[in-house]
């Protein structure tokens, strides 16, 4: 499973605990707050959004938990927002939905749910690149994080592997063996418009000559070698949860 | 009590259950009667209506009749008349009941087939000769009111009962005239004598239909209540079991667990246990809080009582707080239940206590304000914000950290049942007073 940064916010501090004792014990990275005033502050503190995901509570004092997921979408825009109420028959809970929260949990909390909910979270990445070094280091990168990934040298195996296997996301490197990276891309995005793109390079100047394209068949990220992992890694998990 | 038209046996059995279940008396006589309606007195401690109650109707029984002028000859010239009208009686009572028949509204509620009519020209028959017996006493109310108790049971639309007793008045009326062979002025004062009981009589009924009118809407506000405090205590119970279960999980599945993890989830479970037991306990007190049972009790002896019960002598914090009772009144006497006034008197009064921080002064006062009797609880404790005065009362509100908000709620209903009006006043860092006027005694 992918090594996820979890917010918590609840008003319930054994809630808090008890959840972070366990999704800690599954390896993730856990911060919580008991007050959504002070997760606020925590976010905000911060240059960028640092949790993957947030697990909210929806009765709070201060603030509820629709009104919470709001502000912290500010920061963070493609946070994946769980709420989790005792009070899931409550119409406005129901229009939290609405709200932006990409799933609703009941409590009590099934925790095996709340695990193969986050498991699902996992992108499933294919990294098509002929530098064999590159992929190696990647791959290092990924086994770390709990992130599963393909890998090919070149287009034409890389096109049989996208059809047996259904990845979130694929990486291009722009210069392969056997073609052009950003026709490879046109052509997944065309075929396959649920897969994510993102297209690698060494070569920024050669860009260029593709800016014409309309949007929906570019690549949704363009990564520059040498590229920041981390960096990489928010970006796989982002566009792999936008697409579902 | 008369039990007419059973064997000695069914009677006996009959004035057994009558002691214990008049409702089941009945069902027992009627299933016993073989098609004869037997005439039922149902006129002892135990019935449907307690003594205390069926007074206070025979008084308001007293008080329709000096509406409509009711005097004592009004009985005399009824009981006069009866001569002359009762050979009409059978003629009028089948075309009561042929109206009945064809009326599709009226006829559904007579389930009983030809029974069931019969008996109903029996009972109607004993209805009109009563009425002209003339005696209009105690008895006679509690048999009217009665008739329209079963009405309502039976489900017979009110109007019903309105145009029956029209078309019966007709008759009556008509055939007074009829057969009248004496003075005119005396016929048109006996005439108007007839009206007034039959109007009174109506009165009755639908005095039965308001009744239970009332009874069903306070049995609506009551489940209303009940539903919505029921809602909040699923979210608050749901907490501890989340708490619980996660707990649980944890100590399942959890790779490494050291002995001290171990302990603090398990002390945490039980925690939540005892939670979900408070929970529990509160909302079946709220839940089974009967109608209560009005008895005349002397307030300061009831504010005694509560103080006894909920400030133990010997606490730590006795010495420092300070308790003072007073009361203005010669008459410190109202109607309530004292078990039910103990519990909300004891919710406000361990209120005091937290809000003055078990070091404060609590002042009760017993007297009256806007003419109605009045126990007020002052304290110079924290205060409560304005923005929560209002909503304190409310069902599942709390500001304390580990409360579950239903102290004041129970308090209100208890309150609310007595028709006893709570007022809250209060500032931030001086203080509060929780005031308790009683209803004057004839709105109970
Ligand atoms: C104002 C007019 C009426 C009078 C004075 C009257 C009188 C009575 C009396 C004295 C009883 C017996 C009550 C008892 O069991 O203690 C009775 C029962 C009953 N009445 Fe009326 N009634 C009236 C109108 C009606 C109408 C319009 C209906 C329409 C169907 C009706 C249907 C019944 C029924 C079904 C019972 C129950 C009979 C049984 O199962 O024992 N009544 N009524």
């Amino acid at each position: 499973m992918m090594q996820l940064r979890i917010l918590i916010v609840d008003d319930e501090l054994a809630i808090c605990e008890n959840l972070s004792d366990i999704l800690e014990d599954f390896g993730h990275d856990v911060h919580w707050e008991v007050d959504p005033e002070s997760a606020l502050s925590t976010i905000e503190r911060e240059n960028e959004c640092v949790f993957d995901v947030a697990i909210l509570d929806f009765k709070m004092p201060k603030m509820n938990g629709a009104d919470l997921l709001c502000k912290i979408r500010e920061k963070c825009p493609d946070i994946v927002a769980i709420l989790a109420s005792a009070f899931c028959d409550d119409l406005k809970v129901k229009d939290s939905l609405k709200n932006g929260f990409n799933q609703i949990m009941e409590k009590p909390l099934d925790v095996s749910n709340l695990l193969k909910l986050l498991e699902g979270l996992t992108p499933l990445v294919l990294c098509v690149d002929d530098d064999q070094e590159f992929c190696d280091s990647l791959f290092e990168i990924f086994q770390s994080k709990g992130i599963k990934a393909s890998f090919s040298n070149d287009i034409e195996n890389a096109k049989q592997i996208i059809q047996s296997s259904s990845f979130d996301v694929v990486l291009v490197d722009l210069k392969l063996p056997d073609g052009n990276g950003s026709d490879t891309i046109r052509e997944i995005n065309c075929q396959r418009p649920d897969i994510k793109t993102i297209l690698i390079t060494g070569y920024p100047d050669q860009l260029e000559q593709n800016s014409a394209d309309i949007p929906e068949l570019q690549p949704d990220a363009v990564f520059l070698k040498p590229i920041d992992p981390a960096h990489l890694m928010n970006v796989i998990f982002r566009l792999s949860n936008q697409s579902t | 009590m008369a039990i007419d038209g059973f064997s000695f046996p069914m009677r006996k059995a009959i004035r057994f259950v009558l002691k214990t279940d008049p409702k089941k008396a009945k069902v027992l006589a009627e299933k016993h009667c073989n098609g004869t309606h037997p005439t039922l007195y149902f006129n002892t401690k135990s019935n449907l209506m307690s003594t205390k109650a069926k007074e206070s109707y025979f008084d308001r029984y007293g008080q329709l009749q000096a509406y409509v002028g009711w005097s004592p000859e009004d009985a005399t010239r009824i009981a006069a008349v009866k001569q002359l009208v009762s050979p009409s009686f059978p003629e009028m009572i089948d075309d009561f009941y042929a109206t009945i028949k064809r009326t599709d509204d009226a006829v559904k509620v007579l389930t009983g087939g030809d029974t069931q009519i019969n008996r109903l020209k029996q009972s109607l028959t004993s209805w009109i000769n009563q009425l002209f017996d003339g005696n209009f006493d105690e008895m006679y109310v509690d048999q009217r009111l009665r008739v329209g108790h079963r009405h309502v049971e039976i489900g017979l639309d009110q109007v019903y009962t309105n145009v029956a007793l029209s078309r019966l008045r007709s008759s009556i009326n008509q055939t007074i005239i009829a057969k009248w062979s004496g003075d005119q002025i005396e016929l048109a004062e006996t005439i108007t004598s007839v009206n007034r009981i039959l109007d009174l009589d109506l009165a009755v009924i639908e005095d039965a239909y308001q009744i239970a009118h009332t009874k069903r809407q306070k049995q609506e506000e009551r489940y209303a209540t009940i539903g919505k405090v029921s809602g909040g205590i699923a979210h608050e119970i749901r907490n501890p079991l989340n708490i619980m279960k996660t707990s649980i999980y944890y100590l399942k599945n959890a790779k490494d667990i050291s002995d001290e993890k171990r302990d603090k989830h398990i002390s945490r479970i039980e925690a939540a246990i005892d939670d979900s037991n408070l929970i529990v306990t509160a909302l079946s007190e709220f839940a089974r809080l009967p109608e209560p049972n009005l008895t005349t009790i002397s307030m300061e002896k009831l504010i005694q009582e509560t103080i006894a019960k909920n400030v133990l002598p010997g606490e730590p914090f006795k010495n420092q707080m300070r308790f003072s009772v007073a009361c203005s009144l010669s008459d410190d006497h109202i109607l309530g239940e004292s078990a039910q006034l103990l519990i909300a008197f004891g919710n406000l009064i361990r209120n005091a206590c937290h809000a003055v921080n078990y070091e404060g002064e609590i002042d009760v006062m017993i007297g009256e304000r806007n003419g109605k009797k009045m126990i007020a609880i002052k304290d110079n404790g924290i205060g409560i914000e304005e923005d929560n005065i209002k909503r304190i009362l409310e069902p599942l509100f709390t500001t304390k950290p580990k409360g579950i908000g239903l102290g004041l709620a129970i308090t209100k209903a208890i309150f609310d049942a007595h028709r006893a009006e709570l007022t809250v006043d209060s500032k931030v860092g001086q203080g509060s007073e929780f005031a308790v006027l009683f209803p004057i005694r004839e709105d109970v």
